[in-house]
């Protein structure tokens, strides 16, 4: 009886042994996925803030407008030219890191988005106000949200 | 699970759990070869981010460089103000740690800032394309790209739409 008693000791250590193994590799594991993610969200997100502020310094510089509109879009009068240049910049951005790339202003999309919307919607943004301004680059109180949004490293 | 001999004595030792121990001892060796691979890793990883770091502190210098430049672009003409910046954030590292940044137009997909060897600047004990092609499999590196709007040098006005990167690479002095 005794021995049967040291026997179900064995035993319990056993289990306690393999679950504590099993739930270290599941914790380690964790671990480094948690990791690898946090570093791809933080380039992300800076790269959508440098986006952002490029796209809206492309919309408005065209006109050559006043300096205290450097950061404003002027929506009525965007060249479709220089979409054209966006488009063709953000799609060698993708390729080159295989990104997805999502551009909106006021819920339209201003280029062709580039791969998967749903998946670039959900890792990293940025958002810039845009003021609208008149042909004599006065503002005409309307104001549009640009939205930048990437997506995973794939 | 719990075995007895025949006279009804508990054998502590038995062959069943000897056995049942056999893939335990096999499961605490796989993690414990985990662990030690876990930490030889960690090393790496320590010196990977501080380099990486340090890629990030002078992405983020140089770019806030240009910022409050009032010229926040980047085209051929002021390759010398990023040479100038990227001067100024060697300050941010030891002595002689090398760097090198690089220039490339979206638009393009071409260099737009290139030394007299490669498109690559940088204080790289010879050439950094050399010491990149070296080093960087060794794991020893680390780098940082930023976005910024390319400039129009003739026009004097950014180039609508285009886009440039710039990156930054940094690796481990070499004794």
């Amino acid at each position: 009886m005794r021995n049967k008693g040291i026997v179900a000791l064995l035993d319990g250590l056993l289990a306690y042994t393999v679950a504590f193994v099993c739930v270290g590799f599941l914790v380690l594991l964790m671990t480094n996925t948690q990791e690898e993610d946090i570093k791809t969200s933080y380039s992300l997100n800076v790269w959508a803030e440098d986006l952002a502020d490029a796209i809206g310094m492309s919309m408005v510089n065209a006109s050559n407008p006043p300096v205290s509109y450097s950061q404003a879009a002027w929506l009525s009068r965007t060249d479709p030219a220089i979409i054209e240049n966006l488009n063709t910049s953000l799609k060698n951005i993708a390729a080159d890191k295989n990104l997805d790339i999502v551009v909106v202003v006021d819920d339209n999309y201003l280029v062709m988005p580039v791969g998967n919307i749903a998946e670039a919607k959900e890792i990293a943004s940025a958002k810039r106000l845009l003021i609208e301004v008149d042909s004599a680059y006065n503002s005409t109180g309307e104001t549009s949200v640009l939205e930048v949004y990437l997506g995973a490293l794939r | 699970m719990t075995r007895t001999t025949l006279n009804g004595k508990g054998q502590v030792f038995s062959i069943d759990v000897l056995f049942m121990l056999l893939p335990v001892m096999m499961i605490m060796g796989a993690s414990l070869q985990y662990l030690y691979l876990a930490e030889e890793q960690a090393q790496s990883f320590v010196l990977n981010s501080r380099l990486e770091l340090s890629a990030q502190a002078m992405a983020s210098y140089v770019v806030s460089d240009f910022h409050s430049s009032g010229d926040p672009f980047v085209n051929t003409s002021n390759c010398q103000d990023l040479k100038s910046s990227l001067r100024d954030a060697e300050n941010l590292f030891a002595d002689g740690e090398p760097y090198a940044a690089r220039v490339f137009s979206y638009f393009n997909n071409t260099a737009i800032c290139k030394s007299a060897s490669d498109d690559l600047w940088g204080n790289c004990p010879g050439s950094c394309v050399d010491y990149y092609s070296l080093d960087l499999m060794n794991n020893t590196a680390a780098s940082d790209l930023r976005f910024m709007i390319e400039y129009n040098g003739s026009t004097g006005v950014v180039s609508p739409g285009r886009i440039a990167g710039i990156s930054f690479i940094r690796w481990e002095k070499t004794p």
